[in-house]
Parts: structure tokens; C-alpha cells; sequence
């Protein structure tokens, strides 16, 4: 279990502020957040690379608040993967176990088994800067795997893979997981964040400003910005469905009709804009200007058209009624 | 038509470095017999191996102060490393007479390192340590900014994630981020000496004896004219040509080895 106590650190003109959060055996917790929010910086907290002004780091129990990087076997994974360009594939993987003395016949047998386990055996002898993206993914991970880490952290590392590599090393993450390694995930990925993650964690401006299962982070954000964040592009005051407040609404979850239908409000399409497969659309209701996202074959809309915009009843979430909830 | 400028306007600076060249190489090689006699001189020869080893230990002693140093200006970003650097840089800012004069101050038999050196048996006037420390003088900033370069193009993930896989600090240092600086060691290495071997104004004014080549070119110019100091520069030049060259070599093939690209 990873717990922070109130820590804050500055660095330079970020600063993370009073961070407290707990992360369980076992989890697979996706921090996600806007850049700058200072997801990397809590990763490099859990492995030591800082030390923060204020504040206890715990884990499993333990104080490890003054304790090196070295000491806490936590294996880290960078976006940029971060392999040591002048050493061979085989060398960046058996580099740790070199540090914690591994008989060199271990090591071997090691590196040679999460090759094996990875599909990289035949690029032992190659050089990082030869590898593809995947690839090279693939070797940071053999090599943080390599000390058998009790926690895993990884720094965006899928955000410069292609959908193919990417769902080939997210599988690798998730086999990861359910042999029982903690695995803390720093992703601007909604739909990763969402089908991967046990617990998300959103930072914004050095503050952890929700945490909890993805069902309940996706379903009710804390705030307006969180909503936005998490993708949600229509957000207004409303009662709707028993629901009254600050509510929002994803765009792909309402439906355009061209005939009346139940829970229905009537619009002008105001504009349109093809993103590959799909077309989103501004719709004037009069009250409010709603975003609508379909596929294209769902009709053929152009601006000017009058529509009418269903809205499902499970489409509509209400912003920071966790919260209430919670202090009710 | 730009790259044809470029071209034209670059070949002043390499015209004229050329020229001088083929200019005292004409002039020597006219007269054989004359320069193989300067050139074999005992005087000349040893004055040529004695600036090659003072250089040749300053940028040793650079190598273990100064490469710690370039560590620490190219990891931080505070003012004080700043201002650490401007301090450096200024040895090149300097006429190198005033660099003379400032080590000369420090070190004569009375100054505040001279003083109690002086005390232990360490000269530094008109002695080989003297030498070497005016060298060091003008040599530092040439080797510290070229490595301090060379670490700021490490990536700090890579010595973190080192440190994460149980590497203490100084073991990063030794197995991470040096031989990925060897390169540029290796050519701040090769600029601080040949910078240091080339210094004549701050030697002089700490050590005129022994004589470096500088000094001797210069004295053999006050008593016996042009063609014997031309004959001693063209020697020093034929054997910097030679020891350039295997210098270049080498700190390509180390670089070559073990830099990052």
C-alpha cells in the first residue's frame, strides 16, 4: 500500500499542495490530469526521485519519506522509455540486476525468460536507438521488471505508440496486473483511464481533485473542470431526470432525430465538423447550445436543419454529487 | 545563391589560415638544411616535450576538478550555477596578460596559495607548477563548458530510472551519464590542451623559465631573428599538426564508442 500524508513540494514555479492519497496492493491506478498537473512528479514521489519539503510517504507501512530511489524497489517506466542508448538491449535489462549483484548465470536465465515473455529474444544484442516504439517499450519494461519491482510505475508510456503496439503492450500491462503487481499509470487517455483503471486519480494544478473507481469518476466529476476534462462537452444549470444543478453531458451520448421523440428537446444544427468516422454538431435549443457527436451514417444533417435532440435519461450526470453525497 | 555566399565568405577565414601555412612552409623547406638544425636541437625539442606535458597535466588536472564541476553547472538551474559559470567564462573574456597577472598574484613566492606552498617546497615562479597552472588558468573554461554541454544533453530520466533499478548516484554517474559525455571529455580535453600548449602571455609573466615553446619562439625572435624563431614555430607547428591529428582521431573513436547517438 502506497499512502501520502500531506506532502507538498515545490519545484520552481510548480508545486503540489498537501497531497494526500492512498493506493491499495494490488491496484492498477490511473492518475490522470492536464499537462503540467504534476502526475509525473507524484510518480517520481513514490520512487524517490524527490523529496518532498513536507510530508510522509509510506509504503507497505513503512516510512520511506527520506528513503534513496534505490532502496525502494519501484520499477519506472518514461515516456520516452529512457534506455541507455550506449548499452545493448541485453545490458539495459540485466543493469539492475548487476547493481543488486545477481550471479551473472541469474541474470542470464532472467533477462533471457522476459525476452522470451515480451517477444523481444532476438533483439538482445541491438542497440535502443535501433528498436521501434514498441520495441523499445517493451525493453523498459523487461529491465524495471528485471529487480522484480513491488510496485510498478509508468509515465505515459504508450502516448507515442501506434493503436496496434498500443493494444499489444496494454495487454502486456493488464497480465501484469492480474499476477498481482500495484501498477500506478500516468495517461491522457480517457479511454484508457477508463477500461484499465481499478482507481483514477485526477490531478490539476498540484492538487489530487477526485479519486475513486472509474464509474465514479466518470459518472460523477467534482467539478466543472474535472467534467471537461473527463470529456464531458456540455455542461449547464438544469433539471432534468430528478437531477437539479450544475449537471453535464457526454456528446456522443445524445442522439439526433429528425421527428420528435420522448426526452427530446427541438434545436437548430448550427454547425457540423467531420472527425473521421465521426460528426459533431452545435445545436441552438434556444436555451442552451448542445454539442452532438454521431457517426455519420446516422443521418445526413447540415447546418440550418431543424432536429430534435434526445436526451437518455442515463446520459445526464450531475457535477459534485459525489461530493454531496458523501458529506450528506 | 546562399549556400554560394556562405561559401565565398567562409573561404576568407580558411583562405587565410592556408595561406599562412603554405607561406612559412615555402619559406622553411627553401632552406633544409637550416631548419633541420633548429629543429634537432636539444633546446627546441625539449621545450616542445615540456609544453606538451604541462599541458598535457593541466588537462589531467581539469579532467578530475573540472569534470565534477561541469556536472553540477549543467544539473542545475540556480543563480549562484549561473553565476559559477560566468566566473569560468571569464579566464576567455580576459587579455591573458591580466591572466597572468592574477595567477602570478596568487602564486608568487609571497601570495596567498605561493606563500605557504613556497612553505613545503612548491615553487611556482620561473618553475614547471607555474606552467601548468597558468595553463590550467586559460584552459578551464574551454573544458568545463564543452562537458558541462556534453551532461546537459543526458536526459535526467535516464539517471533516474537508473537510480530506480538500484544504482546509488556516483554509480549513475560512472555506468550512465559519463560514457555518454565521453565524446565531449574527450574533445574538451583536446581544446583545453591545445589551448594550454598555445599560452604564452600568463606563462611568461609566472614562469619565463623554464620556457614553454611560446617563450622560446619569442626569445629566439628577440636574439636571432626571424628565420631562427620561424624555423623553432614551424617545428612546433608540424609537431601540433602531428599530435592533433592522433588527438582527433582518438577522441572520434572513444566518441564514436560510447556516445549516445
Amino acid at each position: 500500500m502506497i499512502e501520502f500524508e500531506d506532502v507538498s513540494l515545490s519545484l520552481g514555479e510548480f508545486s503540489l499542495k498537501n497531497l494526500s492519497l492512498t493506493i491499495d496492493d494490488g491496484e492498477l491506478c490511473v492518475i490522470m490530469g492536464p499537462s503540467g498537473a504534476g502526475k509525473t512528479i507524484i510518480l517520481e514521489l513514490i520512487a524517490g526521485l524527490h523529496d518532498p519539503d513536507t510530508g510522509v510517504v509510506r509504503i507497505n507501512g513503512v516510512d520511506v519519506t527520506n528513503t534513496p530511489p534505490e532502496k525502494r524497489g519501484i520499477g519506472i517506466v518514461y515516456q520516452d522509455y529512457a534506455l541507455f542508448p550506449h548499452m545493448s538491449v541485453e545490458e539495459n535489462i540485466c543493469y539492475g540486476m548487476q547493481r543488486k549483484k545477481v550471479p551473472p548465470g541469474e541474470q542470464k536465465s532472467v533477462c533471457q525468460d522476459l525476452a522470451k515473455t515480451f517477444g523481444i529474444s532476438h533483439l538482445l544484442k541491438r542497440r535502443p536507438l535501433t528498436l521501434s516504439g514498441g520495441e523499445a517499450q517493451r525493453v523498459a519494461l523487461s529491465r524495471a521488471l528485471a529487480v522484480k519491482p513491488s510496485i510498478l510505475l509508468l509515465d505515459e508510456p504508450y502516448a507515442a505508440l501506434d493503436n496496434e503496439t498500443r493494444r499489444e503492450c496494454v495487454a502486456d500491462m493488464k497480465k501484469l496486473h492480474s499476477e498481482g503487481l500495484t501498477i500506478i499509470l500516468v495517461t491522457h487517455s480517457l479511454e484508457e483511464a477508463k477500461s484499465l483503471g481499478t482507481r483514477i486519480t485526477v490531478v490539476r494544478g498540484g492538487e489530487v481533485v477526485q479519486t475513486g473507481t472509474a464509474d465514479e469518476v466518470f459518472a460523477y466529476p467534482n467539478d466543472e473542470a474535472t467534467a471537461r476534462f473527463l470529456g464531458f462537452e456540455n455542461i449547464a444549470d438544469a433539471k432534468l431526470f430528478g437531477l437539479e444543478g450544475r449537471v453535464c453531458i457526454r456528446s456522443e451520448d445524445l442522439i439526433l432525430h429528425q421527428k420528435e421523440s420522448k426526452n427530446s428537446l427541438p434545436g437548430v444544427i448550427l454547425s457540423t465538423e467531420t472527425r473521421g468516422a465521426l460528426r459533431t454538431c452545435l445545436v441552438d435549443t434556444g436555451s442552451v447550445i448542445l454539442t452532438v457527436t454521431s457517426g455519420k451514417r446516422e443521418g445526413e444533417y447540415s447546418a440550418g436543419s431543424h432536429v430534435f435532440v434526445e436526451i437518455p435519461p442515463g446520459a445526464v450526470h450531475q457535477i459534485g454529487l459525489e461530493n454531496a453525497t458523501k458529506n450528506r | 545563391m546562399f549556400l554560394f555566399c556562405c561559401a565565398l565568405l567562409g573561404a576568407l577565414p580558411v583562405g587565410l589560415i592556408l595561406l599562412a601555412l603554405l607561406n612559412i612552409t615555402l619559406g622553411q623547406l627553401s632552406d633544409p638544411a637550416f631548419l633541420w638544425l633548429v629543429a634537432t636541437e636539444s633546446e627546441v625539442i625539449g621545450t616542445i616535450l615540456l609544453t606538451f606535458f604541462a599541458g598535457f597535466c593541466a588537462v589531467v588536472i581539469l579532467m578530475i576538478v573540472g569534470t565534477p564541476l561541469a556536472y553540477l553547472l549543467a544539473r542545475s538551474t540556480t543563480r549562484t550555477a549561473k553565476l559559477i559559470g560566468t566566473i569560468i567564462d571569464l579566464p576567455v573574456m580576459l587579455p591573458h596578460t591580466i591572466a597572468g597577472i592574477l595567477v602570478y598574484l596568487l602564486f608568487m613566492p609571497n601570495g596567498w596559495i605561493g606563500a605557504p606552498l613556497s612553505a613545503i617546497g612548491i615553487a611556482f615562479q620561473d618553475a614547471f607548477p607555474g606552467i601548468v597552472t597558468a595553463m590550467l588558468f586559460v584552459a578551464t573554461p574551454f573544458y568545463v563548458n564543452t562537458v558541462q554541454e556534453g551532461f546537459a544533453k543526458v536526459p535526467v530520466h535516464l539517471e533516474n530510472a537508473a537510480r530506480t533499478l538500484g544504482a546509488s548516484p556516483f554509480t549513475v554517474f560512472r555506468t550512465v551519464t559519463l560514457p555518454m559525455t565521453l565524446r565531449h571529455i574527450s574533445s574538451g580535453s583536446v581544446l583545453a590542451w591545445g589551448r594550454g600548449i598555445s599560452e604564452f602571455s600568463a606563462v611568461i609573466m609566472i614562469a619565463y623559465y623554464p620556457m614553454v615553446i611560446s617563450t622560446l619562439i619569442y626569445n629566439r625572435f628577440m636574439t636571432g631573428g626571424l628565420k631562427e624563431s620561424s624555423a623553432v614555430a614551424f617545428t612546433m607547428i608540424v609537431s601540433c599538426l602531428l599530435i592533433f591529428g592522433i588527438l582527433r582521431f582518438a577522441a572520434g573513436r572513444i566518441g564514436g564508442k560510447y556516445d549516445r547517438v
